[in-house]
């Protein structure tokens, strides 16, 4: 695998395969919320300069991605941008051995190259990857509730 | 030291292994990685995840027991 930052544009198309396989195995309340990217958003985003994205792809092929937002945090305005964790995702056959953990490894290194001071991710409770996450570092901090209002 | 990483990793993983063995090729997810390292610190000595995530091969992981 090689791992890349890219824009956006040379991300989404290559990556349009795995959002299928993505959503099905992440998404909750599946009849209600389909993957749809608002790709008009992430554009912008980017032209605002504060989209960050990785790519993990063999031989051309997109396998992983990471998205991200680079922002200074709504209430520690002054403690330096932070990545808040949009999606990540890496196709089940190449989370073998220590894919995953030179995955992260150049993602965070590719956010301290932008400015990034701490980075916000989460993971699904039916997919719990915790020990996964404390493993390399990370602190649990968090536990986050979500509801249907609609 | 060679015997014992072998045969941890052979307990763990239940693949018959040597210090030439490719760590892809133990077909293992990350978190059993983890728990392999973990195996190895309980058992063998300390070892870093960030150093042992680059070993290629046991042999290489190996080496990574024990350094600071």
């Amino acid at each position: 695998m090689n791992f890349a930052v890219e824009n956006w544009a040379s991300f989404v198309n290559d990556a349009r395969p795995c959002f299928p396989i993505h959503w099905e195995e992440l998404a909750l309340d599946k009849d209600k919320f389909k993957m749809v990217l608002y790709e008009s958003r992430y554009e912008f985003a980017e032209k605002e300069g504060c989209l960050h994205v990785v790519t993990a792809r063999d031989n051309g092929r997109i396998v992983g991605y990471y998205v991200g937002a680079i922002l200074p945090h709504l209430h520690y305005a002054e403690a330096g941008n932070m990545a808040s964790t949009d999606m990540y995702f890496l196709l089940p056959e190449y989370r073998t051995g220590t894919n995953g953990f030179k995955f992260v490894d150049f993602i965070e290194q590719s956010l301290r190259e932008r400015g990034a001071v701490k980075i916000y991710i989460s993971c699904k409770v039916h997919r719990d990857l915790q020990r996964f996450w404390e493993a390399l570092g990370y602190t649990f901090s968090d536990k986050m509730f979500v509801k249907v209002l609609a | 030291m060679k015997t014992r990483l072998i045969q941890l990793i052979e307990r763990e993983t239940g693949i018959q292994t040597d210090l030439n063995t490719s760590i892809e090729s133990l077909d293992i997810d990350s978190l059993e990685f983890i728990c392999l390292v973990q195996a190895i610190r309980a058992e063998l000595g300390p070892i870093e995840l960030k150093k042992a995530t680059g070993a290629l091969t046991v042999g290489e992981l190996m080496l990574s027991i024990g350094a600071s």
